[in-house]
């Protein structure tokens, strides 16, 4: 037998080999869809709080969500870093609107700043107003990026 | 002790520096340890608590008097008083410089009285201890996003994209190092522009000053680190792409899922 013919069966054989390795490997993993809540981040690009947590069950997502979203308004100003008309539909119109139906005075522009300072005025407002005022004005933020259950894929 | 099944755990609160230089608490805990007894736990939550409070400015934790106590602040001047503690007086603006108060007296009150301050200042706290069920744990692959600021990539301090989830922190690496290196060919064009970089370098520039990619910020968030808390030298900083971190695995907790 000559030296190419050698080759070439020795080719074949591992082709074959390769063929019956590919049909007996490892069953793919299996993957189950799962949920996780996540809060949106500004950015260039869509970026999402890290998950800390992952259910098998949606409704468990949802409460701890729901956690997390009560933590946030305990701890932050929901007009820091952040524009009425990326909070609420119908921007500053509608935001003015909701401080009135409250009985709030709203904020305005004065001559040396830029643009009206929301974060100011929850800073400086925040012991005059009752938890459900706050809540209310929390509530009518239908554009805030709160915690949200995504779903995501569990090998 | 602990119920049958459960387990308290010290989590680290999610402060951050913000870019105005001072703190800011958001959203979300990272589990630190895990003790079998509340007062393990708390022992443990009281040692960094007080660690930390050696680190920060206690009146730098947010703008206004709300972030920091639950009493508005002619209650908190009326509580300091009542302690023996002159409050600091407001300004001809009528405001008050709390934080240049603490910085100026803070450190001359006595270690009691420190402590009576950070009592009424009870929003401040980076710790807490919760008894929570024992729960597995799976390894989630989160893509960093990079986003170039006219000089250098920077990645975003916190998150970014979620790939998938994996029961093996095995298959997670595996998965990981596979997008890795899938993401340092497509970013392959960064490392022409750095060596353009290098070869403009002065003779007293570090590398560092460099450097092409920065994930300092995320470090520093991700180890919960104060403005006074260094990273080593260097980190963080990458000049070329085959170190960069494009993906990384983190732990998650698993709820419901055997």
């Amino acid at each position: 037998m000559s030296r190419k013919a050698t080759s070439k069966k020795s080719t074949k054989t591992t082709a074959k080999k390769k063929t019956t390795t590919k049909t007996k490997s490892a069953p793919k993993p299996k993957s189950k869809t799962v949920y996780t809540v996540q809060r949106e981040i500004s950015s260039e690009f869509p970026t999402h709080t890290e998950p800390e947590r992952i259910f098998m069950d949606k409704s468990a997502a949802q409460r701890f969500a729901d956690e997390r979203n009560k933590e946030l308004r305990a701890v932050t100003n929901p007009f820091r870093d952040n524009w009425p008309d990326y909070m609420i539909k119908g921007g500053t119109k509608a935001l003015v609107a909701v401080f009135k139906k409250l009985k709030l005075t709203p904020p305005t522009k004065k001559k040396d700043e830029y643009e009206v300072d929301w974060e100011g005025w929850w800073d400086r407002n925040y012991f005059n107003m009752t938890d459900a005022q706050r809540d209310a004005i929390w509530n009518a933020l239908n554009k805030y990026n709160f915690y949200k259950v995504t779903t995501t894929t569990l090998e | 002790m602990a119920e049958p099944g459960t387990r308290f755990v010290l989590k680290r609160l999610n402060w951050y520096e913000h870019y105005d230089g001072g703190m800011v608490r958001e959203g979300g805990e990272v589990s630190l340890s895990s003790f079998a007894t509340f007062e393990e736990a708390e022992a443990e939550r009281g040692k960094r608590e007080e660690e930390i409070r050696k680190t920060i400015n206690p009146f730098d934790c947010g703008k206004a008097v709300h972030y920091w106590s639950h009493l508005d602040e002619p209650r908190l001047r009326d509580w300091l008083m009542d302690h023996g503690i002159d409050p600091p007086s407001a300004g001809k603006n009528g405001k008050t410089n709390w934080a240049e108060w603490w910085k100026k007296t803070g450190k001359k009150l006595s270690s009691d009285k420190q402590l009576l301050v950070w009592e009424a200042l009870d929003k401040v706290r980076f710790f807490v201890v919760r008894e929570e069920p024992v729960r597995k744990v799976g390894y989630a692959v989160l893509g960093i996003n990079w986003e170039y600021n006219d000089e250098f990539y920077d990645a975003n301090s916190e998150g970014g994209h979620l790939v998938k989830v994996y029961r093996s922190r095995a298959r997670a690496e595996e998965e990981c190092a596979a997008l890795n290196a899938e993401a340092r060919d497509d970013w392959g064009f960064v490392d022409e522009f750095a060596e353009e970089y290098a070869d403009e370098m002065e003779d007293d520039e570090s590398e560092y000053d460099m450097a092409m990619f920065d994930m300092r910020d995320r470090l520093r968030r991700k180890r919960g680190l104060t403005s006074n808390q260094k990273l080593k030298k260097g980190e963080g900083l990458y000049n070329s792409i085959a170190r960069v971190p494009f993906y990384e695995v983190i732990e998650v907790e698993l709820e419901g899922i055997e």
